[in-house]
């Protein structure tokens, strides 16, 4: 009668620490791609390094590469836990009026289809070069899908959960603490998931175009193309953070999804 | 308890709409526990949703005492368990019987919590969550629940509708004496003819389109009513009267629908 | 993604976008939120001057091109690695890590590699692909395997090869959801062209957002970010309709 046991904290890390790498020879194909068509087209290290001087160029300066993650990754996650945070609320002041909740249908079509990105350059003249205004960004985007995502939880409850917190005569506020936001949770994390990757690529686009320090800045680089391989270096880096930052997101999802349904 | 003359029509597109019920009237003592049965359709499920005051009746009343459904919800003294259990999957099973003193807003009693508990013969569960239960244990744990807040009426709608038939007479046999040691004024809505004479005080048949009361059986039957009484002749007579009027109701059911705006 | 039931109602819509907009003008007018947030009538204004409407619709119409090549290249390549997965099963764990990896990893991130392979002119349609490449593959995917396996099996039984069953029953059946795919590709072809020119693109709409940035020209900043949202609203919509057709025509 007993199903299978919860998967221990153990597993889970197992999960995240594999996850990402069980369909891995695509990634590893593509590196080899790079290789050979560096090597076919005999370009010299200038126009465009091979993987073995991008990964020397890494290592020769590993604390710098590390040092401007720091930076970028902290505004990432820092504007995506505010914005999930401010989506939710204001996903609770909509669900608890009538007219707000008007503006969820709207909105999620906005998520589907404006471009946020492109008014980074706006962001940026409103508030100033400065990390506040990253933070902003990165919390712009990810408070729209955890905004529609939530919304969509808290009015999609179950009916018998709504029935039974009309027959135990709970107040609405109860019925929101004790059923419909834990009910909205594995949706909060979907947005966070969905979010993640958007989030690094908000914080390196603010950093790319207003010159703040960060991995986007050394994308500058590549524009000159005289240190290409540090620029490249830089992408490798975002990139494996971002995979690694999607991951625990999707991780963290799963978790949640198990222990509340 | 008193069910006076209730109406309810329910819109049917732009063609029409259904009379769901019409003219419902019964009393129910206090302590007794009446059952009702009715093929698919007739409207016994909404009959039991506007005594939980989920749905207004176009005319009519519901009277518990001196209470209305509304006044009885708002003191928290209904209880209700559903076809579909509604348990909380984040919640245990402890966590799910006292939810009804949260929604309220009053402090759960863990003995009174193990109590019931113990009542349902789920003692040994109280840490378990509903995804490693049963089914069966499911809706032990929805009745339990129902009844946590020492209800002045209690409804049930199929509470083992969604089961195999083999559990169901389990859960009866076994649980039968609840009802009668808790000697709370129960209504009881079910598809099982069987179930409904070996539980009630009384037997309502309704008859479908419009829902209305067709016949009604008074049990006299000695309690308990375990296996040897479940197969004596007496039992299977009231089983075989109840059944056939069942039929009769079946077949004065009409097919009209009203025509409206 | 979400389909809920509009409670307020299309007048209380229209009401709530006309607030929007009356608002948005009275903060430019007023400079309650300074220099930078100018009027929706300045904004306009930017468009009646021949000289930058003209710069302003020739960016459009270049990011637009840039936008609509991306978008076709990933639906190309959705379109050849998603049957690929669909044949030979094997493949589809890498290629499941590919996708994922690709919508993972911000577009931005291969900008840099791309500049230097394909060069300033061809990088808008490489990241716009990358963009569009994840929305399609997914809903192809999952429009190929959940083809009705009620076909499939008919097929098998009449000894259909696989590669004619493909054609016959999951492709047909899948293409509702490819037109899906490319509805929600649209917008991301958009920001993808327009990161693209970023990177040092001669012309474009991105082009036309970082001059405007550093010459502070903000009416002109403004408008060109709009017409981004125009882009990307107008190929949703457009998209949607054809998706609508395609629905009524291959669901089940």
């Amino acid at each position: 009668m007993v199903s299978r046991a919860q998967p221990g904290v153990l597993a889970g890390w197992r999960e995240v620490a594999i996850a990402p790498f069980r369909g891995l020879w695509s990634l590893v194909a593509l590196v080899v791609c790079w290789d050979l068509y560096v090597r076919a087209h005999g370009f010299n290290v200038i126009v465009l390094p091979d993987p073995l001087t991008v990964a020397r160029a890494l290592i020769a300066d590993w604390p710098t590469y590390m040092e401007k993650l720091g930076l970028t990754m902290t505004a990432a996650i820092a504007g995506l836990i505010l914005g999930a945070l401010l989506g939710t609320i204001v996903a609770i002041i909509a669900w608890s009026s009538r007219l707000a909740s008007g503006m969820v249908a709207p909105l999620a079509i906005a998520v589907r289809t404006i471009p946020f990105i492109v008014f980074i350059p706006i962001l940026s003249r409103l508030m100033g070069y400065n990390v506040k205004m990253e933070i902003v960004v990165v919390t712009m985007l990810s408070f729209f899908p955890s905004f529609v995502l939530v919304s969509s939880g808290l009015s999609g409850l179950p009916a018998a959960a709504s029935d039974l917190s009309r027959v135990f005569g709970a107040t609405r506020w109860r019925k929101l603490v004790l059923i419909a936001l834990p009910a909205a949770l594995p949706k909060l994390f979907t947005s966070i998931r969905l979010s993640s990757s958007r989030a690094v690529l908000g914080a390196m686009v603010a950093e790319f175009l207003t010159g703040l320090d960060g991995l986007g800045r050394l994308f500058l680089l590549a524009r000159g193309e005289l240190e290409a391989e540090r620029a490249l270096a830089a992408a490798v880096v975002a990139a494996v953070a971002a995979l690694l930052l999607f991951h625990v997101a999707e991780w963290a999802e799963r978790r949640v999804n198990a222990r509340m349904s | 308890m008193r069910v006076a003359g209730i109406f309810k029509t329910f819109p049917l597109g732009k063609k029409g709409s259904v009379r769901a019920l019409d003219a419902i009237s019964f009393d129910m003592a206090q302590r007794e526990l009446v059952a009702v049965v009715g093929p698919s359709g007739c409207g016994k499920s909404t009959l039991l949703r506007i005594i939980a005051g989920l749905e207004t009746p176009d005319a009519g009343e519901v009277r518990i005492g001196a209470d209305t459904p509304a006044t009885l919800t708002a003191r928290h003294r209904l209880g209700v368990a559903f076809q579909d259990h509604g348990l909380l999957p984040w919640l245990t099973v402890a966590g799910n019987i006292g939810l009804p003193y949260r929604l309220a807003g009053l402090p759960p009693d863990p003995a009174r919590i193990a109590a019931l508990a113990g009542m349902v013969g789920l003692s040994k569960f109280l840490e378990a969550v509903p995804r490693q239960l049963s089914g069966g244990m499911r809706q032990r744990v929805s009745l339990a629940r129902s009844i946590a807040l020492d209800p002045v009426l209690l409804l049930l709608d199929e509470p083992f509708g969604a089961l195999d038939l083999v559990t169901r007479r389990t859960l009866n046999q076994e649980l039968q004496s609840l009802w009668t040691d808790l000697g709370t004024t129960t209504l009881l809505i079910t598809h099982s003819v069987e179930e409904a004479v070996q539980l009630a005080d009384r037997v309502l048949v309704m008859a479908a389109r419009p829902g209305r009361i067709h016949a009604e059986f008074r049990i006299d039957l000695p309690r308990p009513r375990d296996r040897a009484l479940t197969n004596s002749l007496p039992f299977l007579n009231l089983v075989q009267a109840v059944s056939s009027s069942l039929d009769d109701a079946s077949a004065a059911s009409g097919e009209q629908t009203e025509p409206g705006a | 993604m979400i389909r809920q039931a509009p409670r307020g109602g299309a007048p209380l819509r229209a009401v709530g976008t006309l607030l929007f907009l009356a608002a948005w003008e009275a903060i430019g007018r007023t400079g309650l939120w300074g220099e930078s947030f100018p009027a929706l009538s300045t904004i306009g204004g930017v468009f009646v001057n021949d000289a930058s409407r003209n710069l302003l619709l020739r960016a459009l119409g270049r990011t637009a091109e840039s936008a609509s090549y991306g978008l076709a290249l990933g639906a190309i390549a959705a379109l050849l690695l998603a049957s690929a997965s669909s044949l030979w099963p094997r493949l589809r764990i890498g290629l499941d890590t590919l996708a994922t990896g690709i919508y993972a990893i911000p577009t931005i991130t291969f900008g840099p590699v791309f500049i230097l392979v394909a060069g300033p002119e061809a990088t808008p349609i490489v990241l716009s692909a990358l963009s569009a490449y994840f929305p399609i593959f997914v809903a192809l995917d999952s429009g190929l395997r959940f083809a009705p396996a009620a076909q499939r099996d008919l097929a098998a039984v009449l000894g259909a090869s696989r590669a004619r069953a493909f054609g016959r029953v999951d492709f047909p059946a899948a293409l509702p959801a490819f037109v899906d795919g490319l509805r929600l590709a649209a917008p991301g072809a958009v920001l993808g062209a327009v990161l693209g020119e970023w990177f040092g693109a001669p012309r474009g709409l991105g082009v036309v957002i970082i001059s405007s940035l550093q010459n502070v020209r903000i009416p002109q900043l403004w408008a060109a970010a709009l017409l981004c949202v125009t882009c990307s609203l107008l190929a949703y919509v457009l998209l949607s309709a054809l998706h609508r057709q395609a629905h009524r025509r291959y669901a089940w």
